[in-house]
């Protein structure tokens, strides 16, 4: 490979305001192909991180009580059943021994029983429908950020506290110090008193997480409070998981179904728009960064190709000196990997630079970008290979006509 | 140094054809001779004759339609590219009108560069030949001189040096002083006879130029694709 190199780096060399256009060219093709994965890139992990931080990742029920038949006909005809109310909250009773177990899971972050259900939260005349979550005020962080999120009062769970959301409490017309009544719209006591439980709250908190659904029916008490006015006597109505990796949460969201007959769910069952939505950003993404491979290709073989027609005599003496056309299509390639490996490391140190420098040129007051780029995000070691490898590729075709060459007719011409 | 009685290069029969049916162009009839070691040998003829044809035969550089050719004692047609290449690098020197130095090298890398031909990397006694020749040939002051700085006659002289690198037993010249005023082309003339009495190497020259055949050992005169007559020179 000696003479190769010798004869690929001298004719670079040579014509040195061409391979460093060249150069650059290829360097344009990685700083798109970096600037892509690293827009992308930071757009999907902050997506992401808006999303599952508000939410659990794994959410535990249990099934959904079917209708049961407590006497058969042997002719195949129910004697009695029962067809359970849509106000009936099934409960998780052994909860304890499931959370020990979930939180020995391999990327368990954390475990957090709640009780949840549907009420009326009522104010003079004005009466809205919640969702109660009670949960224990050592979690109140756990799922969603609410003490980072309270944007008056305080996270207050105490014993007859309650925090709301925004956009709920401006439609009930309620601020931090406002009583409101909280009727229960179902109950784990089935059969005896399906619904009605009230409790007098005083609002201590109001938050906005940003997720329009939340903020506008969400409230949230004390786990107690909450099993008084569900009526769940012991246990809980769910238990809710955040993970280490969000990608992993439906492989846990099904090991811990099938460890524990409950029923599991995971965040992406829930933002199947969300899947879709970064799937076709992915789809996207992943085309400008072949387009712009696309490019360095035809940059690297339309120069290469320029390049044997001048050096065809060149290439025709060295034939007839017996230099084989293995010798012939190496240097040729050697020259395309040179191009794309300086022109590749050029780009992503480029890439680097200037994603930063969009990062800092778009950072708001609240230290968040304007722009979700992300630096870490942008594949420069995946952009430099890739780039080597199409230029070394887009070389094969301009090298195999070299090696074609005629010696004689190159001589002769 | 090579025996004078060695053959170097023989030539059976050899008959070119471009061409077929009614467009065939005969430019060999039949064309056969020998060439010994250390022979200066002019091939002389008016053009459209098949000098270059068969320099180019000789040189390997084309295939004969039919006939055989032996380069060194070593048959060469019927064999594969690689073989023939291997051929041309070991005994074959070429010089050509135009110099077809490589521009973008100095004039020592130059003459190196056929042994790369050989060898992965050049070894020290290709070097030191190299600066020899180099030196023989007149131009030890312009070694590392890229070749676009030297005159015509200084590359016509790399171009001999380069032909004979690889000690080759006979080198093609096809028109070497074609480019050259006079002063220039009888110095390189006069080099290349020089060389190939101190090198044993025979040359092969095509040639217009009647002054210069006369200074051969042997003259031979290509005819409408036969070589007609040999003679020896009256020089």
């Amino acid at each position: 490979m000696l003479f190769e190199a010798k004869v690929a780096t001298r004719y670079l060399v040579s014509a040195w305001r061409q391979s460093a256009l060249l150069m650059f060219g290829v360097s344009v093709g990685v700083v798109v192909f970096t600037f892509i994965a690293s827009l992308m890139n930071g757009l999907s992990v902050r997506l992401t991180e808006d999303i599952t931080g508000n939410v659990a990742h794994v959410t535990l029920e249990p099934a959904p009580r079917l209708p049961q038949t407590f006497m058969a006909s042997p002719r195949g005809r129910a004697l009695f059943a029962i067809q359970p109310g849509h106000n009936v909250m099934p409960v998780i009773r052994n909860y304890r021994s499931i959370i020990e177990q979930a939180a020995r899971m391999h990327g368990v972050r954390a475990v957090v029983p709640e009780v949840f259900g549907n009420a009326t939260l009522a104010r003079g005349e004005q009466t809205l429908a919640v969702a109660v979550t009670g949960i224990q005020a050592k979690d109140a962080d756990v799922i969603a950020p609410l003490t980072r999120s309270i944007v008056r009062g305080r996270l207050d769970l105490a014993v007859g506290s309650i925090v709301v959301g925004s956009r709920l409490a401006a439609e009930l017309g309620v601020d931090v110090g406002d009583r409101v009544n909280l009727r229960a719209a179902n109950s784990a006591a089935s059969r005896t008193r399906s619904a009605g439980a009230e409790a007098v709250m005083v609002v201590r908190g109001i938050f906005t997480l940003g997720v329009q659904a939340i903020d506008e029916r969400v409230v949230y008490i004390d786990l107690t409070s909450a099993r008084k006015l569900f009526d769940v006597i012991d246990g809980v109505s769910m238990i809710e998981l955040k993970v280490d990796d969000v990608w992993q949460a439906p492989a846990l969201a099904e090991r811990l179904g099938r460890a524990t007959t409950l029923r599991a769910s995971n965040w992406l069952n829930r933002n199947t728009r969300l899947q879709e939505g970064l799937r076709a950003q992915d789809s996207t993404a992943n085309m400008i960064k072949a387009f712009s491979l696309l490019t360095i290709a035809v940059g690297v073989a339309s120069a290469l190709f320029l390049s044997v027609s001048r050096r065809r005599s060149d290439i025709g003496i060295l034939r007839s000196f017996g230099i084989g056309r293995g010798a012939i299509i190496r240097t040729f390639i050697l020259q395309g990997l040179l191009i794309g490996t300086v022109g590749a490391l050029v780009g992503a140190a480029l890439g680097f630079g200037f994603a930063h420098l969009l990062l800092y040129a778009s950072m708001k007051a609240t230290g968040i970008p304007s722009i979700p780029i992300d630096p870490a995000q942008g594949e420069y070691l995946l952009a430099v290979l890739l780039a080597m490898i199409v230029s070394g590729a887009a070389a094969v075709l301009p090298a195999r006509s070299a090696a074609r060459i005629d010696p004689l007719e190159a001589i002769q011409s | 140094m090579t025996q004078l009685t060695t053959v170097v290069l023989e030539a059976k029969d050899i008959v070119k054809t471009f061409g077929e049916g009614e467009a065939a162009t005969h430019v060999l009839r039949g064309v056969s001779t020998e060439i010994r070691s250390g022979e200066f040998v002019a091939l002389v003829g008016p053009s459209g004759s098949g000098k270059s044809t068969f320099l180019s035969i000789a040189g390997t550089l084309l295939t004969p339609s039919t006939g055989s050719l032996a380069i060194a004692g070593e048959s060469v047609l019927g064999r594969n590219e690689k073989e023939i290449a291997e051929v041309r690098n070991r005994h074959l020197g070429f010089v050509f009108q135009f110099h077809h130095l490589l521009e973008d090298f100095t004039a020592f890398e130059n003459v190196l560069m056929p042994v790369y031909g050989a060898q992965a990397r050049v070894s020290a006694p290709f070097v030191a030949r190299a600066r020899r020749l180099l030196q023989r040939v007149g131009l030890k002051d312009r070694m590392e001189f890229p070749t676009s700085k030297l005159s015509g006659g200084q590359k016509q002289r790399v171009a001999v040096a380069r032909a004979l690198i690889m000690k080759p037993e006979i080198v093609l010249a096809d028109e070497p002083t074609g480019n050259l005023d006079r002063k220039s082309s009888d110095e390189v003339l006069h080099l290349l006879r020089e060389l190939a009495h101190d090198e044993g190497t025979a040359f092969f020259v095509s040639t217009h130029d009647e002054s210069i055949a006369m200074r051969c050992d042997r003259i031979l005169t290509m005819e409408d694709g036969m070589l007609s007559s040999t003679k020896p020179s009256l020089s």
